[in-house]
């Protein structure tokens, strides 16, 4: 019922059980998971990054290893050739053919002096042996082109006076092959003599790094002190970006920022979104020592995390699995509580429905809703009682009600023919009216319809009847509308009694009554003229005492009653009703007192009237005064 | 599509036809020559577009763009007839013109030196003076001549070191100042690490050694006897650098597409910059209307340089050596 302005509830109980177990079930299960989740990612990401930085450490160790191999023979010689110097060109083949026989991870070695430091007229000086296709070459670098003095190889060591890895570089005089030299400079005295390099291949280091695994979807990469990739995840980076062009091209500083960081020796673990792969993934880093190079390797984070993933998602599974059964458990219990809760509505719809007979049957008393069940079961019993003692009493109801009616049918036929101021006497006391006769105060007033005898000879009866009833009915109101009596009629005749608590009011009254009929009568005259000769009405109105209430006549069909005023005043109104011709109106010498006042008047002088000692005076009314 | 329509689609296409076979058939187009002054990169973007976007084959040319390199002097291609135009610097050309190879300067395209000397802020170098005594990576040749001003009008003494197109010696600190182009290396140094804030620079024109750079030249004899040729490549080569300020990507496109084809060492950022600076240097002082124009401020200004440095005995005119072939007519 949204009798309360409530919003009804979009879901049945049943659904609304399973939904509400089940998302609290739901809430604790993810949150559990995630809770797993959580510490197993940060306990996984720790000790992963531990590791990743480990094998960024050691790879970079092993590099500068490989790397010290290199350079080694080159500076073991450089400081040997400090102290004995160069003696010949033959010598200086000989060294370096020998250093790189015995150093197969050198790829070519260059002996280079200063200008000038051989002879004061040679200018260059300089040996080269390097690994060809077709095996060592000896070869020099004395070119006036290529002027190995103002290259950075020769250069760079010349000026710092100590050793110095060059940044990779294409050699394309020699295999073709990307390299990177160390060159370590002769110093005698301050001064530098020359310098000794040793290449490395740096096609094949940079296949060995990519060939590294680090973790799936992960790879290693080598940048120099410059930034530049010399190994990387995709070849085409390879001596074309550093990783600041990267950086750049990608408008991210942050990357700027780790590139500084690794150019300048520094080792750590940082979380990055991985330029190459799009996706968050962790990065180490270790300086690769002695050369100042950066070797870096990057493992996608969900990679890391996939044992952490697999775990949360068998969670998952579990907990799926888990809700499901708890679903089906949930349903039987709620199907169970519902089921008797469904039967009671049926029946409660059945009660509604008018079957008082309807009893719910097949629930297991014992709980809440056994006695529920029970309950209704007694109310029904109880309503069904309640209900048969009101249809007894509604029968009885309807039968005083249809006695009432008849009654009510015979008051209001019977108070056609019942005067009203019987009516009035009974109403005051329906128990016991008082129909005594009282000695009351009241004008009486005879009416007569002239020559009404005549008149029933000329027409027939029919017409007859619709004159007087069109006459008759012409003036009933008005005698009711003045609270008149209607006493008798007899034939041609009406006798009206007018009662009031004020004595001149039921005198005006009856003159009101007189004047009214008066001009009724002439206008129903007009109506019928042509059809019926006029007709018309003489009126006689006395006042006085009479003895007014009923009468009681004994016959031998029964007893008859009548209200009637009887009295000298009643007879004295039927005789000066007899006096008046022509449609007047006589009034007796006491309502001439009582509405003098009030109404035009003229006196026709003292009359004698039947079985009246004294004459009395009569009066003729005429009109309204004033009007 | 109504009839009319469908037609001009069709007329449409058949002119798109025509145009691309005409030049092939119809007319044949005059093949001439630029040797660019070094490896294909943003510096020439504005010739790459004027050629990928057809701009020379409308004026009637083939052009043959040749990179340059290490040992490759545009000027001495152009004397020597192994190409009909050259780019190369004012004071180059000035040095060239001065030996007696009659070349004419047909356009001046940089208009502001981009050249500049850099320091580390570290190592207490505020000023140039204070090169005085201290190792400065310099280029050879006339490209050494403005610092030489510089440093003989300042009265100090350098240590001159020969450097050559790596900034490693600078990087690993061999040397305490090194040459740099502002489209070039100055990017570079960006590129390996070394924040702007690092480093300071010494402008060149901002040290009143406005040095023209990168112009077009041509032969006397090839200017006399086909002015036509020279004024249509002249006019083709700038309308493709006025579209490439505009179009910086579609130029960039053109540049990389060369890089590559050259498996040359270079990224599209650091490419971007270089065409970036390449619009200021070309539209200083002139803007896009006036590109080409050679001051005769600058021309007095190099001359006296060069004169003073002892490359040229004395200065070169204007008249005869200036022919602004890229006036519109």
């Amino acid at each position: 019922m949204s009798s309360e302005g409530l919003k009804p509830r979009w879901l049945r109980l049943r659904a609304r059980f399973v939904i509400f177990v089940l998302s609290g079930v739901a809430v604790v299960a993810a949150a559990m998971a995630m809770v797993s989740h959580l510490e197993a990612s940060h306990a996984l990401l720790n000790s992963s990054q531990e590791q990743l930085l480990d094998l960024a450490s050691s790879q970079a160790a092993e590099l500068a290893r490989r790397l010290e191999k290199v350079s080694a023979p080159a500076r073991n010689l450089a400081v040997t050739l400090e102290v004995v110097g160069v003696a010949s060109e033959e010598m200086a083949n000989e060294l370096v053919s020998q250093n790189l026989v015995a150093n197969p991870r050198v790829y070519g070695m260059a002996l280079a002096l200063a200008p000038y430091s051989f002879s004061p007229d040679r200018r260059v000086f300089s040996s080269y042996a390097y690994r060809s296709p077709q095996g060592l070459k000896v070869t020099d670098l004395n070119s006036p082109a290529y002027d190995y003095p103002s290259q950075n190889w020769y250069l760079v060591p010349a000026l710092l006076g100590r050793g110095v890895w060059s940044e990779p570089y294409f050699d394309e005089g020699g295999g073709n092959i990307l390299m990177s030299t160390y060159s370590a400079p002769m110093v005698k005295k301050g001064k530098v003599l020359g310098v000794v390099t040793a290449d490395v291949d740096l096609g094949y280091l940079g296949r060995e790094v990519r060939s590294l695994a680090v973790t799936e979807g992960g790879y290693a990469f080598l940048i120099t002190h410059q930034g530049n990739f010399l190994a990387g995840p995709r070849d085409e980076l390879v001596m074309r970006q550093s990783i600041f062009s990267l950086a750049e091209e990608l408008n991210n500083p942050k990357l700027r920022q780790l590139g500084r960081r690794m150019i300048r020796g520094a080792s750590g673990v940082v979380k990055i979104k991985d330029p190459i792969s799009k996706r968050d993934a962790w990065l180490a880093y270790a300086p690769v020592k002695g050369v100042g190079w950066s070797f870096g390797v990057v493992a996608p984070e969900d990679a890391v995390l996939a044992p952490v993933n697999d775990l949360t998602r068998h969670q998952v599974y579990f907990a799926l699995g888990g809700l499901a059964i708890m679903g089906i458990v949930v349903l039987i219990m709620v199907v169970g509580l519902t089921k008797p809760v469904k039967m009671l509505t049926h029946g409660a719809k059945r009660l509604a429905g008018g079957d008082l007979l309807c009893r719910v049957t097949g629930i297991r008393p014992g709980d809440e809703v056994g006695e529920l069940a029970h309950t209704f079961n007694t109310m029904a019993t109880d309503l069904h009682a309640h209900v048969e003692e009101l249809k007894r009493k509604k029968q009885e109801l309807e039968d005083s009600l249809h006695r009432i009616e008849l009654l009510e049918n015979i008051q209001n036929t019977l108070s056609k023919f019942v005067p009203t101021s019987v009516k009035a006497r009974i109403d005051e006391a329906p128990e016991a009216p008082d129909l005594n006769k009282r000695e009351t105060d009241v004008s009486v007033l005879f009416l007569d319809v002239a020559g009404y005898t005549k008149m029933s000879e000329q027409v027939n009866g029919e017409d007859m009847n619709f004159l007087i009833e069109r006459y008759f009915s012409s003036f009933l109101d008005d005698i009711y509308q003045n609270h008149g009596d209607i006493n008798e009629t007899a034939g041609d005749g009406l006798m009206i009694i007018f009662q009031d608590d004020d004595p001149v009011q039921h005198a005006i009254n009856a003159v009101n009554t007189a004047l009214a009929v008066g001009s009724k009568v002439a206008k129903v005259n007009q109506e019928l003229a042509g059809r019926f000769q006029p007709v018309s009405i003489n009126i006689g109105v006395n006042s006085g005492t009479a003895l007014v209430g009923s009468s009681r006549f004994e016959g031998i069909a029964g007893t008859r009653w009548t209200f009637t005023a009887s009295g000298s005043v009643t007879n004295n109104a039927a005789r000066i009703g007899a006096l008046a011709t022509e449609g007047k109106i006589f009034i007796g010498p006491e309502t001439a007192k009582r509405v003098g006042d009030r109404f035009e008047l003229t006196s026709i002088g003292p009359q004698r009237l039947k079985n009246v000692a004294e004459a009395i005076e009569v009066f003729q009314v005429l009109g309204v005064k004033g009007a | 599509m109504g009839l009319m329509g469908k037609l001009k689609y069709a007329a449409g296409a058949l002119l798109l036809c025509a145009l691309l076979l005409a030049p092939a058939g119809a007319e044949a187009l005059t093949k001439v020559s630029l040797q660019l002054q070094w490896v294909h990169q943003a510096q020439f973007a504005g010739f790459y577009l004027a050629q990928d976007l057809g701009l020379y084959r409308k004026a009637g040319l083939e052009v043959e763009i040749r990179p340059g390199g290490p040992g490759i002097e545009p000027l001495s291609e152009l004397a020597t007839l192994r190409c009909d135009f050259a780019l190369s610097w004012l004071s180059e050309a000035l040095v060239m013109r001065s030996k007696g190879v009659d070349l004419v300067n047909l356009a001046q395209l940089v208009q502001r030196s981009a050249l500049m000397l850099v320091v580390f802020n570290d190592s207490g170098i505020r000023t140039v003076k204070d090169l005085d005594g201290r190792r400065v990576g310099l280029w050879q040749r006339q490209f050494a001549a403005p610092p030489r001003a510089l440093f003989a009008k300042l009265g100090i003494s350098v240590n001159e070191v020969s450097q050559n197109v790596s900034m490693a010696p600078f990087l690993q600190r061999a040397v305490d100042a090194a040459t740099a182009m502002l489209y070039n290396e100055y990017h570079q140094l960006y590129q390996a690490g070394v924040d702007r804030d690092e480093i300071t620079i010494f402008d060149f024109a901002e040290q009143g050694m406005n040095f023209p750079e990168d112009g077009l030249y041509t032969l006397e004899d090839t200017w006399r006897d086909r002015p036509e040729v020279c004024k249509a490549f002249v006019r083709a080569s700038l309308e493709g650098w006025r579209r490439a300020f505009v179009e910086q990507e579609l130029a960039l496109a053109s540049v990389m597409k060369r890089v590559n084809a050259a498996n040359l060492a270079s990224n599209p950022a650091h490419q971007r910059w270089m065409l970036k600076s390449m619009k200021d240097l070309y539209t200083h002082r002139v803007g896009t209307v006036l590109m080409g124009q050679l001051s005769p401020y600058d021309l007095l200004q190099v001359n006296r340089v060069l004169v003073a440095q002892g490359f040229i005995p004395e200065p070169i005119e204007a008249k005869g050596f200036v022919a602004e072939a890229w006036r519109q007519p």
